[in-house]
């Protein structure tokens, strides 16, 4: 089975997003693969593992991207393509477009990949590349079954329980966190990853223009990013609660202007 | 309730002494102002958290097998502080005195080894040169054949060396001062030092000024910061260090291992995870970001030592700040042109087993307002009289 997974590299979410003049600032901070591509590529390299076949991860973004594929390598996947691609701002409609530039004339059975990126929760990349691809899709899968190189079974999770649905390859499909426990990187992964073939594509290799690119190739426009407002310190009474309640209660009334 | 390890205090407007820093010098400093010279009117300022820098992202290796008279005195007396620390501040630091080994891999090497040994042995610190198959005695996993690039040809093998948990050290540090009364404010950041006629009058906060006639800078990867606030330039550069903590493993690995010609070292601790890290990033900087590179080198490095580990996968990588001085020794001194201004910098990538030590001298010179003999050696002006305290062949990948 042929797999394609294409990955995202996002800010490490763990660490302090600082944000100046409505942009984030990337002076400093670590980049990851959104944590759903990683659950992705982990699914992927378990069905071929069980069937045969490679796994391809696909990044689209600057030379640190590379990064990310490399890492996704080190976990096991066999190839990937980077897509060098400097051109800032792109939502979901202009990444979907290109990457169905890069599935033009390849070979391959499945597009897995995360439900949706970690920075900016978005989620509509994969269902957009179903669409331009006109393949089937299923979305936020926790998990899989019956595999073969035609079809499988999928297990959906909706909010009120889980659908299980027969789908029939090729076809783009996007997974949940709960599908599996991504593995780490061993030490011999690491080393084998930096020869493992990378294939560095820029958007006129694949016959794209400044029309389809950046902001022109997007349908939506990010204005400016906010931080959410820190919290206010909270206030601590501390002695005897006959004391201290009712001067509780009253600051929530004052304050906070709760009715009694 | 839970005992709280440290208060919180309301800031005062003045305290004798305000440190800058709140990692395990600064607090050291602190503990031993107030245990060996009753000084408790004493701020410790800390912009993060205590612990937020290099103390709390060291792989916290302790040694004296030092180079040089200065170095190995200083960090044996720091080693046999350490010693006694846990028994002293009444803290399970979970110090493990396992043995160090200094991998050889030239003529050269060997060759600057066994002089370490001789000059350890001389003013009484344990050390031994090894042959390869005295190591694989000790090191059952490592391969001393002729197969790998740079082959092994000895070790310098230092017993009282080991590990120690390193936020232990912080922690226990920290409550030990505050039980004497010094005062530990967090999320704290110092702005500027206010000088009048070349004596200290005190420091600035985002939280208000203090005033103070003291004022010691314990600040490491930051220093060049603190003092541009003096306008005193130090010869310090300051570098990312990178370490990674693999997975846990059943105990097969029990000395700390260093190779400085393939620039890595590694231990094992009680939970089980191999601790590795390899030298500075080559170029200076002030973001903590970890990188693939890192890994990549380091994988291949340690490979090579011990080929069973290519199983062995990452859990986390980090990486902290270093301030490097151009002879591998710290700075720990008064400054002439600034009355009760104290530096305690320089310690790359090897400081924090010299924490004690450093706190326990910094302390005195500022109780007593002069050097001590201990760390005269380390006086900040000796870069201007040539007196360098060369340890590099002794502290750059050994930590
Ligand atoms: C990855 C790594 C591995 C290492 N391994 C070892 C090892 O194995 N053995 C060894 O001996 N050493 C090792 N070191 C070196 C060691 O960690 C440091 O030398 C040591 O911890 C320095 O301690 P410190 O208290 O001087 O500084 P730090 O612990 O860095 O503390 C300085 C504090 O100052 C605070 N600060 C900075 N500026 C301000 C300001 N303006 N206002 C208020 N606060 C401020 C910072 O937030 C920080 O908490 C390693 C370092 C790293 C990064």
């Amino acid at each position: 089975m042929e797999i394609i997974v294409p990955i995202r590299q996002v800010p490490d979410v763990a660490l302090n997003i600082r944000v100046n003049e409505g942009k984030v600032v990337e002076d400093g901070v670590s980049f990851v693969i959104s944590s759903w591509d990683e659950t992705a590529i982990e699914g992927a390299l378990q069905m071929t593992e069980e069937l045969g076949g490679e796994v391809t991860l696909l990044g689209i973004g600057p030379e640190r991207v590379s990064e990310a594929l490399r890492k996704g390598l080190a976990m096991g996947a066999h190839k990937a393509i980077h897509v060098l691609y400097e051109e800032g701002q792109t939502d979901s409609f202009g990444y979907a477009k290109i990457m169905a530039k890069v599935m033009e004339g390849r070979n391959y059975d499945l597009i897995l990949t995360g439900k949706q990126a970690q920075d900016t929760d978005a989620g509509l990349t994969a269902s957009m590349l179903a669409e331009f691809l006109d393949l089937p899709q299923v979305t936020n899968i926790i998990r899989f079954s019956d595999l073969a190189v035609d079809g499988m079974t999928l297990y959906r999770k909706g909010d009120h329980g889980t659908e299980v649905i027969g789908i029939k390859l090729p076809a783009v499909v996007t997974v949940n966190d709960s599908l599996n426990e991504p593995r780490l990187a061993s030490m011999r992964g690491i080393m084998m990853a930096k020869k493992k073939p990378m294939e560095t594509l820029s958007p006129s290799d694949l016959g794209m223009g400044a029309e389809e690119l950046g902001l022109q190739g997007s349908m939506t426009e990010v204005l400016k990013f906010e931080k959410p407002e820190s919290r206010k310190e909270g206030e601590r009474f501390e002695g005897d609660e006959t004391e201290t309640v009712p001067m509780a209660i009253q600051k929530l009334v004052s304050e906070a202007k709760l009715a009694v | 309730m839970t005992e709280r390890m440290w208060n919180n205090h309301e800031m005062r407007s003045s305290y004798d002494v305000v440190i800058i820093g709140g990692g395990a010098h600064g607090l050291a400093t602190a503990y031993y102002l107030a245990k060996n010279h009753g000084i408790t009117n004493i701020a410790v300022i800390e912009q993060k958290f205590i612990g937020y820098g290099g103390s709390g992202r060291n792989t916290a290796i302790l040694r004296s097998n030092y180079r040089t008279e200065e170095g190995i005195l200083f960090y044996d007396q720091s080693l046999k502080l350490y010693e006694d620390l846990a028994q002293e501040l009444d803290y399970n630091l979970m110090f493990s005195q396992q043995g160090h080994f200094t991998l050889g891999h030239s003529t050269a090497s060997m060759q600057a080894l066994t002089t370490r040994a001789a000059y350890n042995r001389a003013l009484g610190v344990n050390s031994t040169i090894l042959d390869p198959p005295e190591i694989k005695k000790m090191l059952p996993e490592i391969d001393i054949s002729n197969h790998p690039r740079y082959p092994i040809m000895g070790a310098l093998y230092h017993p009282p060396g080991g590990i120690i948990r390193h936020d232990a050290v912080v922690w226990s540090y920290a409550r030990g001062a505050d039980q004497r009364g010094v005062h530990i404010h967090q999320l704290t950041e110092v702005q500027d030092i206010l000088v009048e006629n070349g004596e200290v009058r005190g420091v600035k906060t985002n939280r208000g000024t203090i005033h103070c006639k003291q004022v010691v800078s314990c600040v490491a990867g930051w220093s060049s910061e603190i003092c541009k606030m003096v306008g005193i330039k130090l010869p310090l550069v300051t570098h990312p260090l990178q370490a990674l903590v693999t997975t846990d493993y059943k105990p097969w690995l029990h000395h700390v291992v260093v190779s400085s010609t393939l620039h890595i070292y590694l231990s094992q601790t009680d939970r089980g995870e191999l601790v590795c890290g390899n030298g500075i990033d080559h170029y200076p900087h002030y973001g903590m970001r970890s990188t693939l590179g890192f890994l990549e080198s380091y994988a291949a490095h340690l490979l090579e030592l011990f080929p069973i580990l290519h199983n062995v996968t990452v859990q986390r990588q980090w990486a902290g700040l270093c301030d490097m001085t151009p002879d591998y020794s710290p700075i720990i001194s008064m400054v002439d042109d600034v009355d009760g201004f104290y530096i305690n910098c320089g310690w790359g990538t090897w400081g924090f087993k010299g924490s004690p030590a450093s706190g326990w001298n910094t302390a005195q010179m500022v109780a007593e307002r002069k050097t001590p003999d201990m760390i005269a050696a380390f006086r900040h002006d000796r870069y201007v009289k040539n007196r360098l305290v060369g340890e590099k062949a002794a502290a750059s990948v050994g930590n």
